[in-house]
């Protein structure tokens, strides 16, 4: 996307989440009994499992007719079409509409040109457990028309029908947390181990979002008729609440050590509720607060994580990448396909968790790839040029270099030796700011894995970026460059969701509706994708290679590399 | 663009989502047409991580069959999928030997593995494969099937039947049944 069409994206998204008329929140009447109540209402527990995985009470795959043919299990989950809080999508023409509480027992009244015709025959009556029960198993409507073809035709025992209609009774009865009538609480979480410098950085831009925000909700509120208000109500769809709810944004900072961390974010949640985590900081992994996360149900936009978890199942945390892993990955795609690899790569890692990590997306995507493991030669920081010595003794022909801090100093050693190997690999998430300064000598030999666009490619800092940071980037630096791009990014994100909701403020779909995002082109990625279950909104990498000098000029050797 | 068509489009637009997001009528069968499709001649991988030509994967005197999908797509693809499962199921060994292509809309996501990993759900076996590729190539691909679309997230249940017999490829738009699919290959096969 050109830097105009993209700026266009970005205005439009923040222009929207900007308009008055009606406030109304999504507190909707429980039918029967809060989702909470799965925990010990066994019927539930069972209508919840049906409706997401399409697994029985008998353990086995349930089955349905689609169009005749038979379907089971996974790809009949309900959640599937109607996504996981009943609300519904939409997925180019194909419609699976709400059935959450507030929709399926309600009456769906008849429209023109958009508007509900008030008196008069509804188009289909609220459901009873008796229709419903009808609709699930012969695809005939409380009104007696058939459904979509999409629509399976269940085959449910008794009970198990009886436990999704009970299930369907609460779905999304509840309003989430942290949404009020005039406002949507947010938090960002950072640690004290970060540097104050990269935390300012994250919260300055996530501030910024909060106050464009809240100005031109502002706005708004007393000038609702003008042109950009109308535009607003148009987009939105008649949900124009959100256009003049305001954002607050909590910091709950992290101290101490990282076991405590779990008791500090629930202290957090208790005291100042907040209906989402947007963006975040923390030294080390992100594991500790995606695990908290998961346990209450808390989505998370893109933390600043360079070592995410996106391993570990779950479904409320949605990072920007996999971190540094994702350039060890990378390095391995370049060298599968690398017509110079002769001999397989030497592997030097230096202690600790980032190098461990690139180590581990690259070990990954290279068996994946059908290749041997490659065992590495560990490095300490201590009599580090020693150690360089001996392992250049095998003289290495192609060098994958897992080192922060320590780079410039290997690769100026490397330089003066004979053994110098012909090509040497490095992550650039290891490098920090010191990726600028690295020797002169090694950049025609040296091969660098860079997860962002291409410098030449970026938006100019007028496009909007430019105001998310304290100080031009020449000052502020690559590193935090790029914290301030994944909170821009993040609000990005968050203000499309806000608008998406269409004010059904619960967060499961919150997280519906960001999987069903289209693709976003901010500053910083190429693209950002999304899709329901997915945890990594950009997957690939570029290997490039930086030309003389200190400013961020970079050839690049590869395409996009996803695998 | 001048404000007054912006704000004709944008209402335009308001109006066409409001009414779809009526539920759609059922439909008895799906929408069939015959496309002027020329392969283009890229080079995708499969889920075995090979390079394959498309061209060279689909023999002109034999029937092929063609669909676009993403793994983590939960409304269509996942029902087009079962299409390709049932056919293969119901055409016994001839059902092995028919090339089936899905084709990856996500192909960022949608690794070799994780596409191995899909054929696998639809218990796929014989000749059917899962492309991925680069995304520029991939769009080669769906423009030259008339079947691109802006985003992944607003791609259409289409199946594509390249039959011997008419020598063209036959576009099938909806959700396919069984009885139907069969019937086209039927005719695809035998004039």
């Amino acid at each position: 996307m050109t830097g105009r069409a993209w700026t266009t994206a970005a205005v439009m998204a923040l222009l929207a989440g900007c308009s008055p008329r009606q406030t109304t929140t999504a507190a909707v009447t429980p039918v029967v009994a809060p989702q909470a109540a799965t925990a010990v209402n066994p019927a539930l527990a069972l209508g919840k499992q049906l409706y997401r995985t399409g697994i029985g009470a008998s353990g086995q795959p349930v089955k349905a007719r689609i169009k005749g043919d038979l379907a089971e299990g996974a790809a009949i989950a309900c959640a599937n079409c109607h996504l996981r809080s009943g609300f519904g999508a939409q997925e180019g023409a194909q419609v699976a509409p709400p059935i959450a509480a507030d929709t399926l027992f309600q009456p769906v009244k008849l429209k023109f040109h958009g508007v509900e015709v008030q008196n008069g025959a509804p188009r289909r009556p609220a459901y009873t457990p008796q229709t419903l029960l009808t609709a699930l198993r012969t695809g005939v409507d409380a009104a007696g028309k058939p459904l979509a073809d999409g629509m399976p035709r269940f085959e449910l025992t008794d009970a198990e029908a009886a436990a999704l209609v009970a299930y369907l009774q609460s779905l999304s009865a509840e309003a989430s947390p942290g949404v009020e009538a005039k406002s949507v609480h947010l938090a960002t979480v950072v640690s004290d181990d970060v540097p104050a410098a990269d935390r300012e950085a994250m919260l300055f831009a996530l501030r910024k979002l909060v106050a464009l925000k809240n100005g031109q909700a502002e706005l708004y509120d007393v000038n609702p008729h003008d042109r950009s208000a109308r535009m607003a109500n148009v987009m939105l769809e008649g949900a124009t609440d959100v256009a003049s709810k305001r954002l607050s944004l909590a910091v709950w900072a992290l101290h101490g050590p990282r076991a405590s961390w779990p008791q500090q974010l629930a202290a957090y949640a208790k005291a100042e509720p907040v209906f989402a985590l947007v963006g975040g900081i923390v030294a080390g992994s992100w594991q500790p607060v995606a695990a908290f996360a998961e346990e209450e149900g808390l989505p998370t936009l893109l933390p600043f994580a360079e070592l995410p978890d996106a391993a570990t199942p779950g479904w409320y945390t949605l990072y920007a990448s996999d971190g540094v892993a994702q350039e060890g990955a990378g390095i391995a795609h370049f060298l599968l396909g690398d017509a110079l690899l002769t001999q397989p790569p030497a592997v030097w890692q230096l202690e600790g968790e980032l190098p461990a990590a690139v180590q581990r997306g690259f070990a990954s995507a290279w068996q994946d790839g059908g290749k041997p493991a490659v065992a590495p030669v560990q490095l300490t920081a201590d009599g580090l040029a020693a150690q360089v010595d001996r392992a250049l003794a095998a003289k290495p022909q192609t060098l994958l270099l897992w080192s922060g801090t320590e780079t410039a100093a290997i690769l100026t050693q490397l330089a003066a030796h004979p053994n110098r190997p012909e090509r040497v690999f490095i992550a650039s998430g290891l490098q920090g700011d010191a990726l600028l300064t690295l020797p002169e000598t090694a950049r025609p030999w040296l091969y660098v894995a860079w997860p962002w666009r291409l410098p030449e490619k970026e938006p100019p800092l007028a496009a909007g970026i430019g105001t998310w940071m304290a100080a031009p980037p020449a000052q502020v630096g690559e590193r935090r460059y790029r914290i301030a791009s994944m909170a821009y990014a993040a609000g990005l994100v968050l203000n499309n969701a806000l608008m998406e909701v269409r004010s059904k403020y619960t967060r499961d779909h919150l997280m519906d509706v960001v999987g069903m995002q289209k693709d976003l082109q901010p500053p910083s990625w190429p693209r950002l994708s999304f899709g329901p279950g997915q945890r990594l909104a950009s997957k690939g990498c570029y290997i490039v290679q930086m030309a003389a000098g200190t400013s961020l000029k970079l050839e690049a050797k590869s395409a996009w590399l996803t695998h | 663009m001048a404000a007054k068509t912006l704000w004709r489009s944008l209402t335009m637009t308001a109006t066409l989502c409001a009414a779809l997001l009526l539920p759609l009528p059922a439909r008895a069968a799906p929408a069939r047409s015959v496309s002027p499709v020329t392969l283009p001649n890229v080079t995708l991988v499969n889920q075995d991580g090979q390079r394959v030509q498309l061209p060279t994967l689909v023999d002109p005197a034999k029937p092929a069959l063609v669909q676009f999908v993403f793994t983590t797509c939960q409304a269509i693809c996942p029902v087009l999928a079962t299409s390709f499962a049932n056919l293969q199921k119901s055409l016994g060994k001839a059902g092995e030997q028919t090339t089936l292509l899905s084709v990856s809309l996500d192909p960022d996501n949608d690794t070799p593995k994780i596409g191995r990993a899909w054929l696998k759900r639809f218990h796929a076996h014989g000749n059917w494969q899962f492309l991925t590729g680069s995304l520029a190539d991939v769009t080669q691909v769906t423009k030259a099937f008339q079947a691109f679309t802006e985003d992944k997230m607003t791609h259409a249940p289409l199946t594509f039947l390249w039959s011997p017999h008419e020598k063209a490829w036959v576009r099938l738009s909806g959700f396919v049944s069984n009885a139907e699919l069969l019937a086209e290959y039927r005719q695809a096969v035998a004039p």
